[in-house]
């Protein structure tokens, strides 16, 4: 407790594939005060926060979502050169646990690096639905890693994760004989990183990769060995909604006239719902204007021009672009709900096949889907492409997906100019 | 990862209209091109991985998403217009495009419906 190593604060890195709800638990963990970190080498922004531990400071760092630490997108390249360049003092593994069937590849991969990990398996409640049933003590020492079980969404079991990085960080304090903090290459001594053990980030990047190369071929089995001693997954897929909601929804002929029909039945009802409202702020704000501002400002006899700039200039203008945050607000609210419903991963299924002869992909079509709530987090989303090809010509195609703020701006503008009484509408 | 189906017998069939013999499905030798392709499975037939004849970035891609060799696999639907296979790997969907599918060697194909 009073240990050296107990006064600097740890850096601790989360890792997960995605979907995995990692960011959610990261905002969970460290009560959301996050700040973007600055880390040598790295081309992206990392969120980072402080986490309290119980007497013990610890910085803990959202790496991007990876599929494999030796795949070949962006994201991976990013977390392999943060591995490489920063000293790590531990590491929490975040997997889906109604997926461990697959995701279980992360954890082992990551044992390898040889750093203190803690195995957290969100969406405990969802396995639990889906008939997926762990074994947690038995992974746990065929692992050699604490292992627990975690729910971001409910907010369940994060004491105990806590309590566990606590412990996977300072070694003595746990009883003795608990798991060992260590994974199986224990050679590299806790608390270590790999960029202390070799000259320059280069030549670990490098090690790392040789480390982990070394040991895929025998990954598989290692992997199928502790599955089936340790996850028993339902024999029958029971999620039997789904699967009758997608034999309509993923018809071949039904699917995308009914996905269109919904995205402008979405659009329909966000503008059936935020017009009014933004008729009514827009009034509001007008009056305001007139009748507190206006007479504010000619109370204190400001030269004409001075006066028209702050009301009809600033303040109008200001007014015009905030009674837009209704409808923006509603837009995102409504593409949060489709694409947490999993609705906008069956819409690149069906459209797969129209964009391979566009030369771009499914996914590229979510994604300038996205790009209607905000382009930017629509093109950041383009990072999981592995192809620098398709990857550059998505972004380049979001931008054509006007944004919900544009959208609006597009609409005032198209109002403004081309109503019918207007001189550039006149035939004559 | 214990979900793979002995095949019945009778379930047992061969390489649908691609392949000419109508006898049952045969471990390909080591070295050997596998006679069924992913690309080839019928929607609601699933079989076991045999080989991943992907670039390295993509294999380690599908490993991840839990295609390897001898996991079985399972054809929920066929995309329209040569569209991508709607496959379900253990507890996970996917969709995987017609190209990549004819490069994954598989055999057992059961029907499960």
């Amino acid at each position: 407790m009073t240990s050296s190593a107990a006064c600097r604060p740890a850096t601790i890195a989360d890792m997960g594939m995605p979907n995995t709800g990692k960011s959610t638990l990261f905002n969970k963990l460290t009560g959301s005060h996050a700040h973007i970190g600055n880390w040598p080498g790295l081309t992206v922004d990392l969120m980072q926060a402080s986490l309290e531990l119980g007497g013990r400071s610890a910085q803990l760092i959202d790496l991007p979502g990876i599929y494999d630490l030796r795949g070949h997108s962006e994201d991976e390249a990013v977390v392999r050169r943060f591995l490489a360049a920063t000293a790590i003092d531990l590491v929490v593994v975040i997997l889906n646990a109604s997926q461990l069937d697959r995701q279980l590849r992360l954890a082992l991969q990551v044992q390898e690096l040889g750093l203190p990990t803690v195995v957290l398996l969100n969406m405990a409640d969802e396995a639990k639905r889906f008939g997926v049933t762990i074994d947690l003590p038995a992974l746990c020492e065929h692992l050699g890693l604490p292992v627990l079980l975690v729910s971001a969404k409910y907010g369940r079991g994060l004491g105990e994760a806590r309590q566990a990085i606590r412990k996977a960080l300072d070694p003595g304090l746990s009883q003795p004989g608990s798991l060992d903090a260590n994974g199986p290459l224990a050679g590299v001594p806790a608390s270590s990183s790999l960029a202390s053990t070799s000259a320059g980030p280069a030549g670990v990047g490098e090690s790392l990769e040789q480390r982990l190369a070394l040991v895929d071929g025998e990954l598989p089995q290692r992997m199928a060995a502790i599955l089936a001693a340790t996850v028993q997954l339902p024999p029958q897929w029971r999620d039997r909604l789904t699967r009758r909601l997608d034999r309509v929804l993923l018809h071949p002929l039904l699917g995308l006239p009914l996905f269109f029909a919904t995205m402008l039945l979405m659009f329909q009802g966000i503008y059936a719902i935020g017009v009014p409202i933004q008729g009514l702020l827009s009034g509001w704000l007008n009056q305001f204007g007139q009748g507190v501002l206006a007479p504010l400002l000619a109370s204190w006899g400001l030269p004409a021009f001075v006066d028209g700039f702050l009301l009809e200039g600033l303040y109008q203008g200001v007014g015009t672009v905030s009674a837009f945050l209704p409808v923006i607000f509603l837009f995102f609210l409504a593409i949060g709900v489709v694409e947490d419903s999993g609705y906008l991963s069956r819409a690149a299924y069906l459209m797969d096949a129209l964009m391979e002869r566009l030369g771009l992909d499914g996914r590229s079509f979510v994604l300038c889907l996205m790009g209607f709530g905000c382009n930017v987090p629509a093109i950041l989303g383009t990072r999981v492409m592995r192809s620098t090809g398709l990857r550059l010509l998505t972004m380049l195609v979001i931008p054509f997906s006007l944004c919900s703020a544009r959208l609006n701006v597009f609409l005032f503008m198209a109002a403004a100019f081309f109503t019918p009484w207007h001189p550039l509408c006149q035939e004559r | 990862m214990a979900s793979s189906t002995a095949p019945s017998r009778q379930a047992r069939i061969s390489g649908q209209h691609h392949s000419p013999s109508q006898t049952p499905l045969q471990l390909p030798a080591p070295g050997q091109a596998p006679d069924l392709l992913l690309s080839e499975l019928a929607a609601g037939q699933s079989a076991t991985i045999r080989s991943l004849a992907v670039e390295p970035g993509l294999r380690h891609r599908l490993q991840a998403l839990g295609l390897h060799r001898g996991q079985r696999v399972q054809l929920l639907r066929r995309g329209w217009w040569a569209g991508p296979l709607h496959l379900r790997i253990g507890m996970t969907e996917m969709m995987l495009r017609r190209v990549d599918a004819a490069r994954v060697g598989i055999d057992n194909v059961v029907v499960t419906g």
